[in-house]
């Protein structure tokens, strides 16, 4: 049925997340929780040379933070830390093409901010 | 009982016609506001608004007048004495009041605090703080596997801890599970076998479709929220028994609520002034009186009446919903439900049913423990009823909460 709740590009990535799971492989993890609603996340990442090579998760949690972490795993890899450090709420917004409220924001953040402390791009926060 | 025409009454409510599309089911969250009591709020702003119990002129008798003529009426609704009633902001700062003011002074090395697992954290921390600090056991009454209060584990932890029960601080509806406490069984339950304990009631949900009298029970404290109860924010209700409250020392100090003060000492005033440090809400005080003037006009029986028979249409229009999990117990209660879609977030079915312009409320609910604990789950979906809902905001919610189950069995 037609509803506006979910783009079509986060239904698709919900329906199927993409490089979902723990790899065989990878140089670090970082766990990340929503504790307000309880999404929480695993981000599994590999570099080299201050580029990406390699980001998967697990994840449970809302549509949109699994949507988020499967556009975001496709969009980072193999972007060069130094970028990734620098992205923020303005630039998964963007990347989603989806207005957000202020009580879903946090939701599509959890998995960047994931990522980007797997990756030590920013600092260790467990209340990010 | 009276007939009431509660569609004229959703019309008393002016956020109705700044969005006559919503279907608000949060109101134990927060209530919509009647015109009666915004008008109260603006005319005292427009005519009356001083600072209380501090002038000598006019228009400062007229504020303290209205200020002390809502102590009235809360204390007449309540059924208790006048200086009984103390305002604060709210429930939790009730609650933190009566924690930090009387617990703090009054709860020894290993003495118990008894509760229970489903408490709402404002009803809880402030005692697990007091735990923390005064080296106090907490002992938490079990949930039964329906949902409900368990009343045998209550009696059996009464019979355990007996004389070094100090408190027994519990919420007389669960703002998730919706039950409410035999609040007679419970007091009768506490004065036989635990004969030091203070009888401590966390009211918030129940005074909202039931009146509520402290004294039937024989307890020694409650709160509640002026904002549930169709009054503004930051204004609440603290009852307690004159003698304890006159024992009490304040924990929060300031202007207005002293006799003497000097360098080294000072003396505090009579209750309820005591513990209404600071100047007050005062217009929250006058809405919480015009609050309270529409719910007797209104009647709080029919307002009972009516919120018990939409919550049983409730029920069973949820129970209708393949997949649709509800946590309450057997015999309908309060206007509450939780309960979750399986498959679904919580937070993803409260989305989608916001799109249909229908409000309600995903989380723990500030109940993590009940919800780790008994539920499992990290969160749940709550619907909650006022007297401006109906059974088509029912037949709305169950016709969303279907298509969204669709919605998302579609996508995979």
């Amino acid at each position: 049925m037609s509803n506006s709740y979910l783009r079509e590009n986060l239904q698709e990535n919900y329906r199927n997340p993409q490089n979902l799971g723990r790899p065989a492989s990878y140089d670090r993890e970082q766990f990340l929780a929503n504790r307000t609603c309880g999404d929480e996340i695993t981000a599994y990442v590999s570099s080299i040379n201050n580029k990406v090579t390699q980001i998967s998760y697990e994840v449970t949690g809302c549509a949109l933070c699994i949507a988020s972490a499967s556009i975001l795993s496709q969009e980072l890899e193999s972007k060069s830390l130094s970028e990734i450090a620098g992205w923020n709420e303005k630039s998964v917004q963007e990347l989603l093409g989806t207005e957000l409220t202020i009580n879903r924001v946090k939701c599509v953040l959890l998995p960047l901010r994931a990522i980007q402390q797997a990756l030590n791009v920013i600092p260790q926060n467990p209340h990010f | 009982m009276q007939q009431i025409d509660w569609h004229r009454i959703k019309t008393q409510f002016p956020i109705f016609q700044s969005y006559p599309e919503l279907v608000y089911l949060d109101s134990a969250a927060t209530s919509q506001k009647p015109a009666v009591v915004l008008t109260a709020v603006t005319d005292f702003y427009s005519r009356q608004n001083s600072n209380v119990h501090r002038g000598i002129y006019d228009l400062s008798e007229l504020a303290t007048a209205s200020y002390e003529l809502a102590r009235v009426k809360v204390a007449n609704y309540l059924g208790v004495a006048t200086r009984e009633v103390i305002f604060t902001s709210g429930t939790t700062a009730s609650a933190n009041l009566v924690a930090q003011s009387w617990g703090a002074k009054n709860v020894n090395v290993g003495e118990v605090i008894l509760t229970s697992l489903a408490e709402h954290h404002s009803n809880f921390l402030p005692w697990q703080l007091v735990a923390q600090n005064n080296n106090a056991k907490l002992v938490f009454t079990n949930i039964s596997s329906d949902y409900d209060f368990d009343y045998e584990d209550f009696e059996s932890n009464l019979l355990e801890f007996g004389a070094k029960i100090k408190v027994v601080v519990l919420s007389a509806v669960s703002n998730v599970l919706g039950y409410n406490l035999d609040l007679a069984k419970i007091s009768k339950a506490v004065r036989t076998h635990a004969p030091k304990a203070k009888i401590i009631i966390d009211a918030a949900q129940l005074v909202t479709h039931s009146k509520f009298t402290p004294s039937l029970y024989d307890l020694d404290f409650a709160y509640f929220s002026g904002h549930k109860l169709f009054a503004e924010t930051g204004i609440g209700v603290l009852w307690g028994k004159s003698d304890l409250l006159e024992q009490t020392l304040p924990a929060t100090v300031g202007g207005g609520m002293v006799l003497s003060v000097n360098r080294e000492v000072t003396t505090f005033d009579e209750i309820p002034q005591r513990f209404e440090a600071g100047t007050p809400n005062i217009a929250g005080a006058v809405s919480l009186a015009a609050a309270v003037d529409y719910c007797q006009e209104l009647g709080m029986d029919n307002i009972e009446a009516r919120l018990h028979s939409l919550t049983e249409e409730l029920v069973s229009a949820m129970q209708t919903i393949p997949g649709l999990k509800i946590y309450h117990p057997e015999a309908v209660s309060a206007p509450v439900l939780a309960f979750n879609l399986e498959g679904i977030h919580p937070h993803d079915v409260a989305g989608f049913l916001n799109t249909q312009h229908i409000a309600v409320r995903a989380g723990h609910h500030c109940t993590q423990i009940l919800h780790r604990e008994i539920l499992g789950q990290t969160g749940s979906v709550r619907a909650s009823l006022q007297v401006y809902n109906s059974a088509a905001d029912i037949a709305q919610l169950a016709r969303a909460l279907e298509d969204c189950r669709n919605y998302f069995s579609n996508m995979k």
